[in-house]
């Protein structure tokens, strides 16, 4: 098992590229009945709002002092893609998917090592009983 | 006079298990990255359903898996079906952990919060901690009979909140998505197989971790017999050597 661990660290740092890759995914689809829609009144966040929407020249500034104040905000102060990123979250999931699987397997790699030990230990107390027996009957006790 | 060496023996067919898990895992994540479709209201975060679904059902089968095999050894009082007990608890704390940390990640950004109170959520917590519960006990409560059977209840009696958590969905909706539901799932054919083979995937880890736990719970139940076969067997040895020469 021990021997799949370049392989799964491989995997993990090619998922950050893998994210990258669906965040640059070309028009959204639709799903089906949007029965993963967003519940309650939360605002539906397109995560790549088109280039014309976006203002190259605000930091997003407004959008955090808008959200910071008390009270309602108004859709139009807030920016799109300063809401939050989708990206490092869905990157987070499976960054703690996968470690907690890795942990787990180490965690199996740790008890069947201890059982190895384990049995050596036994094959070692069955010899030295085995040959306290042999060597007390051999001198008549 | 030498005994033969006492070393685990290499499974094959759990080695051709893992590589194919393995690779199953490789194409179901160019499948999430590379061909699923982004839905279209959460964006790219909608991705993290494909393992979080299939964790969920992986985590509710090993709960079951547990039950059933607690039953069984409260009937038969068999060891292998508490080791397989034990194995399958493990892993179902495993996904269900897995379910409860990929759930709130995608709830922060499609509901704007991390945690609701929701029946659902919290049934699904009182579960994973029954479970964690349960494997504390076996850790750290010895292998004696009492601490077995004392398991084997709490995994009956904990199995008992699955259905109360269909039954929560039933009865008090809430804000979690049902998008498996008796008439289908709503989702685009691409999302549809992807989601299938994440199903698949899942269920060939599942099997790969508790095969692969069960056989360590195995090798530890049988050198525990061992060694106290050797003891039990050097006592008596002792014992007739003094009479035979007194």
């Amino acid at each position: 098992m021990i021997r799949t661990l370049p392989a799964f660290l491989l995997a993990l740092a090619l998922l950050p590229y893998s994210i990258a890759h669906a965040q640059g995914a070309s028009a959204p689809a639709a799903g089906g009945d949007s029965p993963a829609a967003a519940p309650d009144d939360t605002p539906a966040v397109d995560p790549d709002p088109p280039a014309a929407q976006q203002d190259s020249t605000d930091d997003g500034a407004y959008t955090r002092a808008a959200l910071e104040r008390d009270g309602f905000v108004a859709a139009s102060e807030v920016r799109e893609g300063d809401l939050v990123p989708g990206g490092p979250l869905l990157f987070a999931a499976y960054l703690v998917f996968f470690t907690l699987l890795l942990l787990y397997v180490l965690m199996l790699v740790r008890r069947q090592r201890a059982v190895a030990t384990d049995l050596q230990g036994l094959q070692r107390r069955i010899e030295e009983v085995e040959d306290r027996l042999l060597v007390r009957e051999e001198s008549g006790g | 006079m030498t005994t033969p060496a006492l070393t685990p023996r290499r499974a094959d067919w759990l080695v051709a298990l893992a590589a194919i898990t393995m690779l199953a895992g490789a194409l179901l994540m160019g499948l999430i990255f590379f061909y699923a479709p982004t839905e279209a209201t959460m964006g790219v975060v909608q991705k993290i359903f494909y393992i979080h679904v299939p964790s969920a059902i992986a985590g509710y089968l090993g709960f079951i898996l547990c039950c059933a095999a607690s039953v069984w050894y409260l009937l038969r009082g068999d060891v292998r079906a508490d080791v397989v007990a034990r194995a399958a608890a493990e892993v179902g704390v495993l996904f269900c952990l897995g379910v409860l940390l990929t759930g709130p990640i995608w709830a922060r950004k499609a509901w704007g919060t991390w945690w609701t109170g929701e029946p659902r959520l919290l049934l699904t917590l009182v579960l994973l901690l029954i479970f964690v519960a349960y494997i504390l006990v076996r850790q750290f409560g010895g292998r004696s009979d009492l601490t077995r059977k004392i398991c084997a209840v709490l995994a009956i009696l904990g199995v008992a909140d699955i259905p109360l958590i269909r039954y929560s969905v039933e009865r008090w909706r809430g804000s979690h998505p049902q998008v498996i539901t008796g008439e289908g799932a709503g989702i685009t054919p691409e999302m549809q197989l992807v989601l299938t083979t994440s199903f698949i995937t899942f269920a060939l880890l599942f099997v790969t971790l508790l095969a692969l736990r069960v056989r360590i719970g195995l090798a530890e139940e049988q050198a525990d017999a061992a060694w106290r076969a050797v003891e039990t067997a050097d006592l008596r040895a002792e014992d007739l050597l003094d009479r035979s020469h007194p």
